[in-house]
């Protein structure tokens, strides 16, 4: 079988640990590397990944992320906005009304808002790393842990060093990233207690070289981070264990670049650093309301939505097919989804 | 500020194009605002393939086009995949289908299960196949259409004109440019009239009027890795019997040949490479191969594979064989039409030229043509066959990088790797490079967690 070996001491070195005893590796993990986050702000695609696993995600849930100290404060949801209508994104058809605040078509939005849990909502968690640890060491407990190790793949998951303090329970179903002078820092609900946290480490990504794969290193605790380290081991999971070669090395290394530059400008987008990749995007919303979703692009045109519209980018441009309904046809249909997200929450 | 359009060329793409701009863009061009397509009734139109993929149900709908009514009007057959005969070798087949086996882990257990059992009949895990071989069309399967392409661009034209669209007839003769930024102002015609306009859509065919002639943009030739240069083309009658929902590409000595029923006839065509086999020959072959009495007279089209190397140049968008050629072997031609219209509509801000805009659209264009690319080249290079010098040449030719790494991976891992935007998605190419005889020397131990016993019984 091929042995794997995974450095690091929390959420990352365990997904990692995790997935490929599920994936058929034995594995050993080196406990190596500052003290992680001991919380976990999450995606529906964790539950789903856990799922895929056997195991159930124990945690406080979360409807999305409250950006706060920006231009204003805005709401990032989980989920989706609106429908889509032949073909064309919400945003479009919401552009072109110029339709008020878009949360006002997010079902998590307005259910977070209302302080509402149930079925039916697109939602992740807040989960306590230790606690989820435990049942990962419980679910497989043929991964090893040991001081030093030697394996066929060598999966570096250190993560960042961050700064944690904890404050007051606090109810809200969102996750709150407020900005600083110098960054930004977090809060996260976890029931008895809110676990707060701050990093000043810069996110770096390295290639796959030989042996070794190193994952994206930004704080897990962001849901975007959490998402792009799941979905660098997804990758590998698609191809290991099994023998290194250089064309799966090369694909891997490709396809996470290109991942990695879109968070780049995804989180440009807040902290003002914009690229000329960002400054092209930018000018596409701008001139035509159109988000492109390039390959291995993370996000989805509603992740962007929600903070090219928090931030501020709202252009008189959409879709020409987004022009074609009448504009009363079209603020009855968007009426009507404003009532159905009400009932829905009302039925929480 | 767009105003004026003009579309030059008839025929689908023409066609395609002027009927999905007079829909989508009656409410967003500032008004009063003229579309205009410019066709001489003496150039003939290639009718480029007559089989479509899924995605055309969208462009359809998006018109508002009665399913009934367009398959009536254009004598339109479902189709649910694609027979390959006689690719792998002779006397093999297998079917490429559209819809999926149930995603990759499902593909890890099939090659376990396969290697168990010597079984190598993938087709049963796939509805579409199923019905194929059933010869019926049922719902919830996923489908696409065969149909004739001059019969498509005449109810086209008869939508795009009810919806205000002005056709011309006349021969093109020049092109006025805007000194400074070389922009096209208008087109000139034989007869001495001028059309102008502020966008020009170049359906042109082969020849590319504008994006080539004017605006030289030049051209990446790729035939390289995909030789045929010639098509030969004759509809035949219907056999008795029932339809068969699929199109038939059969492997010849020198290149393969097509077969796509519709409800009045069967199309037929056999594409080859000169360098390997004489027109004369090709005929025959074509001639000796059909279902039915031919119709017509075989009509042969010469052409060469690859692409413009900008689709989208100052104020010409190229679209259809004005942008670039693949031959029909996956039904890509009116596809990569569709594309190239829906795109536009995306990229096309009301008050002008982006460069942003233009770039991003070249990319994608550029991009969807390169992915086609490598999917046609595998059916060539990965085959057992080496009975002719010109399989014997397709299995020995160099391939692009973007391929040679995507044929790695899976010989090796048995993972097909596809990116995001990908049109031919993992069942498309775990079904041809299956088909054509690629086993991966390995699958996933994942799919070693099941016990022989339960593998054996999902798979029953």
């Amino acid at each position: 079988m091929t042995t794997i070996v995974v450095t690091g001491r929390g959420a990352a070195a365990w997904m990692a640990a995790a997935w490929f005893a599920h994936r058929g590796g034995g594995v050993t993990v080196v406990e190596d590397g500052p003290a992680a986050m001991t919380a976990l702000a999450t995606r529906s695609s964790f539950t789903d990944f856990n799922r895929a696993m056997g195991i159930e995600v124990v945690g406080t849930p979360r409807l999305g992320t409250l950006y706060s100290g920006w231009r204003r404060d805005y709401f990032h949801p989980l989920g989706s906005y609106g429908e889509d209508w032949d073909g064309v994104g919400f945003h479009h058809y919401w552009l072109r009304l110029q339709a008020g605040d878009p949360g006002r078509f997010s079902l998590e939005t307005q259910a977070a808002k209302a302080g509402r849990f149930g079925e039916g909502l697109t939602h992740g968690h807040h989960v306590d790393v230790v606690q989820w640890i435990a049942s990962v060491r419980c679910r497989f407990p043929d991964i090893e842990i040991a001081g030093h190790a030697q394996g066929d793949l060598h999966i570096d998951a250190r993560e960042p060093e961050v700064t944690t303090w904890t404050e007051g329970p606090d109810a809200a179903l969102y996750t709150t990233i407020t900005k600083q002078p110098d960054g930004w820092s977090w809060r996260a609900p976890m029931g008895d207690y809110t676990l707060c946290g701050q990093t000043t480490a810069r996110p770096t990504f390295t290639p796959w070289q030989g042996k070794t794969v190193t994952l994206p290193r930004l704080e897990p605790f962001g849901d975007l981070g959490l998402h792009l380290i799941q979905t660098a081991i997804e990758r590998l999971g698609e191809v290991m264990p099994g023998p290194i070669r250089p064309s799966i090395v090369d694909r891997y290394n490709a396809d996470m670049a290109e991942t990695w530059n879109a968070l780049s400008d995804f989180i440009g987008l807040r902290t003002g650093d914009i690229s000329d990749r960002l400054k092209s995007r930018l000018d596409m919303f701008a001139l035509a309301g159109h988000i492109p979703v390039p390959h291995h692009e993370i996000f989805t045109e509603a992740d962007w939505f929600a903070h090219l519209s928090g931030l501020g980018y709202i252009p008189r441009a959409w879709h020409p097919i987004a022009g074609l309904a009448s504009e009363t046809d079209l603020r009855l249909r968007l009426a009507r989804l404003r009532t159905r997200i009400d009932e829905q929450v009302a039925a929480l | 500020m767009i105003r004026n359009i003009v579309i030059v060329g008839g025929g689908t793409a023409g066609w395609m194009a002027a009927a999905m701009l007079s829909k989508s863009l009656a409410k967003s061009l500032a008004k009063p605002y003229t579309i205009t397509l410019v066709e001489s009734d003496d150039i003939g139109t290639v009718g480029v393939g007559e089989a479509t993929i899924p995605p055309i149900q969208l462009f359809n709908r998006i018109l508002g086009l009665d399913e009934a009514e367009f398959m009536r009007e254009t004598q339109a057959t479902y189709k649910l995949g694609i027979e390959f005969v006689d690719w792998r070798a002779r006397g093999h087949s297998y079917v490429h289908p559209f819809g999926s086996f149930g995603g990759q882990d499902v593909h890890h257990e099939w090659l376990r299960w396969s290697h168990l059992t010597r079984d190598e009949d993938f087709g049963r895990f796939n509805a579409e196949t199923l019905a194929m071989r059933a010869r019926r069309v049922t719902p919830g399967l996923n489908y696409a259409f065969q149909f004739d392409a001059g019969l498509y661009a005449a109810y086209l034209r008869r939508y795009a004109e009810a919806r205000g669209v002005v056709r011309i007839e006349g021969l093109i003769q020049s092109a006025d440019q805007h000194p400074d930024s070389g922009f096209i102002t208008a087109v000139r015609l034989k007869s001495g009239d001028s059309v102008p306009g502020d966008l020009f859509i170049d359906c042109s065919g082969f020849r590319g009027l504008l994006i080539q002639e004017v605006l030289k943009c030049g051209f990446v030739e790729w035939t390289q890795f995909l030789p045929c240069d010639r098509a030969v083309a004759v509809p035949c009658e219907s056999p008795s019997g029932p339809i068969t929902p699929y199109t038939r590409s059969t492997a010849r000595d020198a290149g393969w040949q097509w077969r796509i029923p519709l409800q009045h006839r069967v199309g037929n065509g056999h594409v080859f490479c000169s360098g390997f086999t004489s027109e004369t020959s090709a005929i025959d072959t074509l001639m000796t191969n059909l279902d039915g009495k031919p119709l017509k007279d075989p009509k042969v089209l010469r052409f060469v594979t690859g692409h413009r190397r900008k689709v989208w140049e100052k104020n010409v968008v190229a679209i259809g064989l004005a942008s670039g050629f693949l031959e029909p072997l996956e039904s890509t031609s009116i596809h990569l039409a569709q594309l190239g219209i829906t795109r536009l509509l995306t990229l096309l801000p009301g008050n002008g030229f982006v460069p942003a805009m233009i770039e991003r659209y070249n990319l994608e264009m550029l991009e969807d043509y390169e992915a086609t690319r490598d999917f046609l080249i595998a059916h060539y290079h990965v085959t057992d066959r080496d009975d002719t010098p010109f399989w014997r040449h397709c299995r020995n030719m160099t391939i692009p990088d973007s391929l040679l790494n995507r044929l790695d991976i899976f010989r090796h891992t048995g993972h097909v790797h596809i990116r995001g935007g990908d049109l031919f998605r993992d069942a498309s190419w775990f079904s041809v490079l299956v088909g054509q005889g690629l086993r991966p020397d390995r699958w996933h131990p994942a799919a070693d967690r099941l016990s022989e016993a339960e593998l054996r019984r999902r798979m029953a």
